[in-house]
């Protein structure tokens, strides 16, 4: 990989269309304590928030709960978002992945967890997706792109994202030395990412 | 993208960083790699996006009674000042209040900066000391001297504008310029460690290429750099190039700044 440091002015960062553009635009305005820019912002983040802090903790209760408390933050923190590092959505999913991870590492008994790897081994996460009108076409791309992952690329993907497991308990789960699981989740992403069209 | 590194076993962990699924000392010793790695910081920022979009494809619409808890909180909720600077001032331009005169804070926050970079720089002169002549010693603080009291002339020129910008590599910049000097002092903290074969170097950018110019390396990259004689520059940059400078730029800016006309 060539060495390509980031400029500090320039294109900013991609994989944004041009609702994403206006998520920026109405941060920026959350960052000066606007509350209707975040009502706003609200209708665009809340749902991929909750939906994926649900799949990593499973109780509905508890995501909602981490989901409130990823919105708050966002609120609260909105004037540290850095442009430069990436998208609005990237940020805002970038914490709520954290905090359901934490979320599910802290609380969990060790028999509660092998209660969750148990059942892990069902349900694929794309059939548990309730459907929503507005992000219907993103999630196909998303679906046909996974597809074109090698099955065990795809498997530990799901496991380690969807599922909040450290790549250790991914190996451990598929029983796979962890050089092979590390491998596997960064090519698996970077066959995403091409897939996908993401670009900085 | 996948070609090979030579620190190729950590670098693979970029997947895993971009899904959370590293243990904690595990995610702060990745975290000390990228800070010194920005091949694989532009990696890492490619698969988090990536990582962003299979989570938005899991969208669920949230409980109806989400919505107005969530708002009834953030009403209550004071959020945080901004830690660097809104976007304007990344981009080098000061804001209008600092294009008049700098404010006291901002001349104390130079003055702090300024005084950390001689107390660096005074530190390594004195640890290096032992190797090295007593004159070359005094010559080199009475350099810094030299420097720190045209900082602070500098910044009490009357059009005198203070910008602070962050460094897409980590690291933050504070320029000082002044057109009735004609001069500028640019000062650096926390740019990250280059290896051997790399420095910082300072350019006035110019809309002629040919007018472009070293403002001089930044070695040790805390010591404060002044540069007169602005002429035709409209930009101040930072990159990163090969040890001993380069004639001409020929790499992107990692901070850049433009001068008020």
């Amino acid at each position: 990989m060539p060495e390509r440091p980031r400029p500090v002015r320039g294109v900013p960062a991609g994989g944004e269309g041009p609702a994403a553009v206006s998520a920026r635009e109405l941060l920026s305005r959350v960052a000066r304590g606007d509350e209707a820019a975040f009502e706003q912002l609200y209708a665009q983040v809340a749902g991929p928030i909750f939906g994926l802090v649900l799949r990593i903790v499973r109780n509905p209760a508890q995501a909602d709960e981490v989901t409130q408390e990823v919105l708050v933050e966002l609120w609260r923190t909105a004037s540290r978002y850095d442009p430069q590092r990436g998208s609005v959505l990237a940020w805002a999913m970038t914490m709520a992945h954290r905090r359901a991870v934490d979320r599910v590492r802290s609380a969990q008994a060790s028999t509660e967890r092998e209660a969750r790897v148990a059942s892990a081994e069902q349900a694929r996460p794309f059939d548990e997706v309730s459907e929503e009108v507005s992000s219907r076409l993103e999630r196909e791309q998303v679906r046909r792109c996974l597809g074109t992952l090698t099955v065990l690329q795809r498997e530990s993907v799901e496991l380690a994202y969807y599922r909040g497991y450290t790549y250790r308990e991914v190996a451990e789960l598929l029983d796979t030395p962890l050089g092979t699981v590390k491998t596997r989740l960064r090519d698996g992403l970077i066959r995403l990412r091409d897939c996908l069209g993401v670009t900085r | 993208m996948t070609s090979e590194f030579p620190t190729a076993d950590i670098h693979t962990l970029t997947g895993a960083y971009a899904m959370d699924a590293l243990s904690e000392q595990e995610r702060a010793a990745f975290e000390r790699h990228l800070a010194e790695c920005p091949a694989c910081a532009v990696e890492v920022a490619e698969l988090v996006e990536t990582a962003a979009r299979l989570g938005a494809a899991a969208s669920t619409a949230p409980p109806p009674g989400l919505r107005r808890r969530v708002l009834t909180e953030i009403a209550q909720t004071r959020q945080l000042p901004p830690v660097g600077e809104p976007d304007r001032e990344v981009r080098g331009r000061p804001a209008p209040w600092q294009r008049r005169w700098p404010t006291w804070a901002a001349v104390t926050a130079v003055t702090a900066v300024t005084a950390a970079a001689a107390s660096v720089v005074i530190a390594v002169v004195i640890a290096i000391g032992t190797a090295r002549t007593n004159q070359r010693l005094t010559t080199e603080l009475a350099q810094l001297r030299a420097a720190n009291a045209e900082v602070s002339q500098l910044l009490t020129a009357q059009d005198a504008a203070v910008t602070t910008g962050r460094a897409s590599s980590g690291g933050t910049g504070v320029l000082v310029v002044s057109r009735s000097r004609d001069k500028v002092a640019f000062l650096a903290g926390g740019l990250p460690p280059l290896p051997a074969d790399r420095t910082f170097q300072l350019w006035l950018l110019a809309p002629a290429p040919a007018q472009t110019r070293s403002a001089g390396l930044l070695q040790p990259p805390d010591r404060p750099l002044i540069a007169g004689d602005l002429a035709d520059a409209t930009t101040v940059a930072v990159t990163v190039e090969p040890a001993g400078g380069s004639a001409s730029p020929t790499m992107p800016p990692i901070l850049e700044f433009d001068l008020p006309s």
